[in-house]
């Protein structure tokens, strides 16, 4: 799919370049609200690698795949929608899909247990005239709950077909599977008040020719759906765009209420009359101990054990187990011991040129420092990262934790749903920008931005941190928290007043807590690892070469005192401290492994660890995440905040390592 | 006259009229004015609310409530909430009110802020 436009009233739609067709003409669209079980299905129809998620906005990356049942067919899985009109990013990227690519058909995944609402993008999918299939998912949690739908007559009044599906547990595919083979356009239809209809009709007659039913568009461009009007402004003629601009007017000075409301109000009375008709029995909603396991997590008292629980998990988890055990493992048995010592005699024996061993082999060498550095030491705290996180994320307890910490974002011009990439910040401050998306206005995904790039470690330099702060004590740890926490918060504060735009209230769904499927946390685990490494390895490498060729031409011992009275003087680090922090701006672990590994060597005292590693978390973001922020919002900014974050950090780091010493902290 | 942020749709700002909301007043004290949230006056500030009717953020945990309508919220906000399934007439039961309001709609959990909360008129349903 083409890069979403970053300003999204450009009147040039971009038709994604990357718009595979079907050899039977036509793909098949996964649409529907968020939390419905899209990606699990997807998966179930292409068996292909897909991040799976229980929140809104991961899949915005959209996901395509060869139909298992198929292979000449594909499958796209979109981003959620809450309401079409399309409002924000993510909707509107599916609004494209509707639009844009010729589809064969489209199957909504619905929430069985929610029918109403389900319904309600149901008839705006039907009156589109693209054959449909309607899967009520998650019957599984239906049937638990006491609903029970009559399929049969909900298909007739919606004149697509019904299957109920688990995708969870692959329940119903097949028949899906079956009933999209033999895709059939709905003759669905709702009547709107007669202003309405008549210009539905008269407009409906003059548009240009639409993968969708005229009908449908002219309904989207009523309500002023901003992908319609681009179509339109693209495919319709100046003086018939005026002319469809001045109707809609004058349709609009006639109501009161906005039209895409007057439609929402016909739309849901509909639906609720399907909804009575179709409903055999309507439930009795969640009981039991997930439920009340569910509420716990939102209480403002038991909710912070649970979190307390939750947090000790991860850090026992990816610090404890992942930099500790694993990275013990890799490093010095199977890397130090085994494989390194091997690999350098070889290379030894088959090179003629010392300059090429050292460059390989040597104290700077591509395998023994960058490769060693990416296998041994980032491997396993990313791997057992990502794994938590992932059950994390399955569980359905992130949305809940967005509830307790809404105050606290509150402080910095924030709501809760901030949480979300902020905590996946820890594990990938690149991956967590892209996340961003998520939030709904741009003010709050700049300000999350920022926070991202300034204050939150990602997890291998987590790891790293953590590892060496609790070697020394648990006070170093609470000093190096308390200080990164506060700067956070200060600057949020102050960006939030300096920013221009309202703080977006907290409105999130709550989806019931849920046990993790395993082969999905491992399957999302491997996709994200795969992107994670292909990332990772070549910078790491690439660091490693410059790294050797400063070395050799004299230039980083150059450098290393050129940073030694910021680095001695100001920081009152040692003089090799200063390659830690170049090479972190090239990956930010690899800046905190260099430093990791100068403490094994004894050279740090402790009130240097800690001032290092606080100005090292609020270092610059790493070469990547600089990459990803010009392409997300623009090089402008992803150089503005570098330059500004830069020496903000030094600066903190100078005044703690003058506040400790002051105090006379030695520990 | 106001201009909705979203549509542009103008209109006149009727929180700002005294004639208005005497009408208001004179319309409720009677019994005319009705309780759902169609009417002119329904998305602007009304200072007299009739008996029975409440804020969300004013419910008991535990207890259920119908909504009734929305007050000092811009229309794409109200289209949103009711897309969530807190339309006009629909029974919610609410769940938590701190550290932020919770109810549960159909079969589905809605999280929404005290901001938020006081802005939904709802009725107590006993």
């Amino acid at each position: 799919m083409a890069k979403v436009d970053k300003h999204l009233g450009a009147p040039e739609p971009q038709i994604p370049d990357e718009a595979v067709q079907s050899a039977n003409g036509g793909s098949i669209a996964l649409v529907g609200h968020p939390n419905v079980g899209k990606s699990v299905l997807f998966q179930r129809l292409t068996g292909r690698y897909v991040t799976v998620s229980n929140y809104p906005g991961t899949t915005v990356q959209m996901a395509r795949g060869a139909a298992e049942s198929n292979p000449d067919t594909v499958v796209l899985d979109t981003p959620g929608v809450v309401t079409l009109p399309a409002r924000s990013e993510d909707e509107q990227v599916t609004a494209r899909v509707l639009l844009h690519e010729p589809l064969r058909v489209i199957v909504q995944v619905g929430d069985a247990k929610n029918l109403r609402r389900t319904l309600l993008l149901s008839v705006q999918l039907a009156e589109m005239g693209v054959p449909m299939v309607l899967a009520l998912n998650m019957m599984d949690e239906a049937d638990s709950r006491g609903v029970a739908i009559d399929e049969q007559m909900l298909s007739k009044h919606l004149s697509v077909p019904v299957v109920p599906t688990v995708a969870t547990a692959g329940e119903g595919v097949d028949e899906l599977v079956a009933v999209a083979q033999k895709p059939r356009a709905p003759s669905f239809r709702i009547t709107y008040a007669r202003e309405i209809e008549t210009a539905l009709d008269e407009i409906g007659a003059v548009l240009p020719e639409a993968p969708v039913a005229a009908r449908a568009l002219a309904l989207m461009w009523l309500s002023k759906d901003a992908v319609a009007e681009q179509w339109l402004a693209a495919y319709a003629d100046q003086p018939l765009y005026a002319q469809l601009e001045a109707r809609r007017e004058e349709l609009q000075s006639s109501l009161d209420e906005s039209l895409s409301t007057v439609f929402q109000h016909t739309r849901l009375a509909y639906v609720d009359r399907i909804a009575t008709a179709v409903l055999l029995k309507s439930g009795t909603g969640a009981r039991g101990l997930v439920a009340a396991l569910g509420h716990l997590a939102t209480h403002p008292l038991w909710g912070l054990p649970v979190l307390g629980v939750a947090l000790y998990g991860l850090y026992w988890f990816v610090g404890i187990f992942g930099a500790g055990t694993l990275v013990g493992l890799l490093e010095e048995n199977l890397f130090g011991e085994l494989v390194n010592p091997w690999v350098t005699a070889w290379v030894t024996r088959a090179l003629p040129v010392p300059l090429l061993v050292d460059f390989l082999v040597g104290d700077i060498g591509l395998w023994t420092m960058g490769m060693t550095y990416a296998l041994a030491l980032i491997l396993p705290i990313v791997t057992t990262f990502f794994l938590a996180f992932g059950v994390l994320e399955d569980s359905g307890y992130l949305p809940r934790l967005s509830v307790l910490t809404n105050r606290v974002f509150r402080l910095m011009g924030l709501n809760g749903q901030a949480v979300l990439p902020m905590v996946l910040g820890l594990g990938c401050v690149t991956m967590a920008t892209l996340t961003t998306r998520v939030l709904q206005s741009r003010r709050d995904r700049l300000l999350v931005i920022l926070l991202l790039a300034l204050a939150v470690p990602c997890s291998a330099q987590l790891g790293v941190v953590l590892g060496m702060l609790g070697s020394i004590s648990l006070a170093a740890t609470m000093i190096w928290m308390a200080v990164v926490l506060g700067v956070l918060f200060a600057v949020g504060w102050l960006a939030a007043r300096v920013l221009a735009g309202e703080r977006s209230p907290l409105l999130v769904e709550l989806p019931p807590l849920r046990f993790p499927l395993l082969s999905n946390v491992v399957i999302k685990t491997l996709a994200r690892l795969e992107w994670y490494l292909k990332e990772v390895i070549p910078l790491f490498l690439l660091g490693t070469a410059i790294m050797f060729v400063l070395q050799q031409i004299g230039v980083l011992p150059w450098l290393i005192r050129a940073g030694e009275p910021l680095v001695v003087g100001w920081l009152g680090l040692p003089a090799e401290a200063s390659s830690a922090f170049l090479l972190g701006f090239l990956r930010r672990d690899f800046g905190a492994t260099g430093l990791f590994v100068m403490e094994s060597q004894g050279l740090l005292s402790p009130l240097q660890v800690v001032v290092a590693m606080v100005t090292i978390t609020l270092f610059v973001p790493c070469v990547a995440s600089v990459f990803v922020i010009a392409k997300e919002r623009s090089t402008r900014l992803a150089i503005g905040m570098t330059v500004v974050i830069f020496p903000a950090a030094f600066l903190v780091g100078g005044l703690l390592q003058r506040g400790l010493a002051s105090l006379g902290w030695l520990l | 006259m106001i201009c909705c942020p979203n549509c542009g749709y103008n209109t006149v700002e009727l929180s700002g009229s005294r004639m208005a909301h005497v009408a208001a007043w004179l319309f409720s004290s009677a019994g005319l004015l009705r309780k759902s949230s169609g009417g002119v006056l329904a998305e602007t500030e009304i200072e007299s609310r009739p008996d029975g009717v409440c804020t969300l953020a004013e419910v008991k945990p535990g207890s259920h409530a119908r909504v009734v309508g929305f007050s000092q919220l811009t229309p794409v906000r109200c289209e949103q909430l009711r897309a969530y399934g807190l339309t006009p007439g629909r029974c919610v039961q609410v769940i938590q009110q701190s550290p932020e309001t919770a109810v549960q709609v159909e079969n589905t959990e809605l999280a929404l802020e005290a901001g938020l909360a006081s802005k939904v008129n709802v009725e107590e349903v006993k």
